[in-house]
């Protein structure tokens, strides 16, 4: 069954997230990340989104990737952390309970 | 250093970032000089972040009941609504020398011309990073970023007045029992040029200022002038493909 789940997290010292995840017996379907925050480049963000998708919905998993894409050497990021987004989607799971 | 300003009075929301993406694309390219822009809104509109969702943050149906278009920018941060306010953009290769690589760096350098517009004004105000200008602790200008083909754009407003309830029936609020107390939030929290001086200002009277502001403060020489068939062409091309385009808007 796919269950949804969205929350809102305000970064420390940051700006607001907005993420919505759906998911299917533990797996990543799609998720979305939205919020006031500056990504440069900006198109990047759909490239997180999409690593995400397809991916078990741990996170261990969710914290690598994150984590990998924050790390690019090209990326600048304003108002979001890795961290933030890594505990907002895994807050997405609990509100799907 | 030569500038190019631009001064393209009141336009709709779509015209004005059509017209602003249009710019960097030829600075990009290096056809067009580096430019500034100071405009105006006509309608009224709310412009998203490149990042927000569109019907989660806009009343779309308000929107509609009140005469304002909506849209989603280029650039990244927060919802804005725009009426009684000038509006800047400044298109410059990220090499020249006044742009700092750091992009926080870069922010202050260019809001350091808004600082020293308000001043022409009389009004004192100071940069607080990321983005945001304040007078006497409250917010009188918010600016946005971004970075395309080694070129920066950078917009952002200087409130001549404000209408929080009006912005906020505009607005989607996380609960209307908390509205009003965010409505006093906001008003103890941003204030605008005629609040500061106390004084209805003129649109023309803060553009002017606003084109000293940026020669004094980046030590540039403005030099009023046009856009170029060209430029115009592609902004009609983004109003049509990008800006009046549903998919843009609702895409998050």
């Amino acid at each position: 069954m796919v269950k949804v789940g969205n929350c809102t997290y305000k970064v420390p010292n940051g700006k607001l997230l907005k993420v919505t995840v759906e998911s299917e017996n533990d797996k990543i379907e799609k998720v979305l990340i939205r919020g006031d925050f500056f990504i440069h480049p900006e198109e990047s963000l759909d490239d997180l989104e999409l690593a995400l998708s397809g991916m078990e919905y741990f996170r261990k998993n969710v914290a690598d990737t994150v984590g990998e894409f924050f790390s690019r050497s090209d990326l600048i990021a304003f108002g979001i952390t890795p961290r933030a987004v890594v505990d907002a989607v895994m807050m997405c799971k609990e509100a799907q309970k | 250093m030569r500038c190019r300003l631009l001064l393209t009075g009141h336009n709709d929301g779509f015209t004005n970032m059509g017209i602003d993406e249009s710019i960097m694309i030829h600075v990009g390219q290096g056809i067009s000089p580096p430019t500034i822009r100071l405009y105006g809104w006509l309608p009224p509109a709310v412009s998203i972040g490149y990042f927000q969702g569109l019907e989660e943050e806009v009343d779309l149906d308000m929107c509609k009941n009140l005469e304002t278009d909506y849209l989603r920018r280029i650039t990244g941060g927060g919802a804005v609504f725009h009426e009684k306010e000038v509006t800047y953009s400044i298109s410059i290769p990220e090499a020249d020398r006044l742009i700092p690589d750091n992009v926080l760096e870069s922010y202050k350098v260019i809001c350091g011309g808004i600082i020293e517009g308000l001043k022409e004004l009389g009004i004192s105000s100071k940069f607080v990073p990321l983005n945001d200008i304040i007078v006497e602790g409250k917010k009188i200008s918010g600016s946005a970023q971004t970075r395309r083909n080694r070129t920066v754009l950078q917009h952002g407003t200087v409130l001549i007045d404000t209408d929080v309830a009006k912005m906020f029936s505009l607005l989607i609020v996380p609960s209307e029992k908390l509205k009003d107390k965010l409505i006093s939030d906001v008003k103890e929290r941003v204030t605008s040029i005629n609040s500061v001086l106390r004084r209805e200002v003129a649109f023309e009277d803060v553009v002017f200022a606003l084109a000293k502001g940026f020669e004094r403060s980046l030590d540039i020489e403005l030099e009023e002038g046009k856009l170029t068939s060209n430029e115009m062409k592609l902004a009609q091309e983004l109003i049509r493909d990008r800006y009046k385009n549903p998919e843009w808007n609702h895409r998050r």
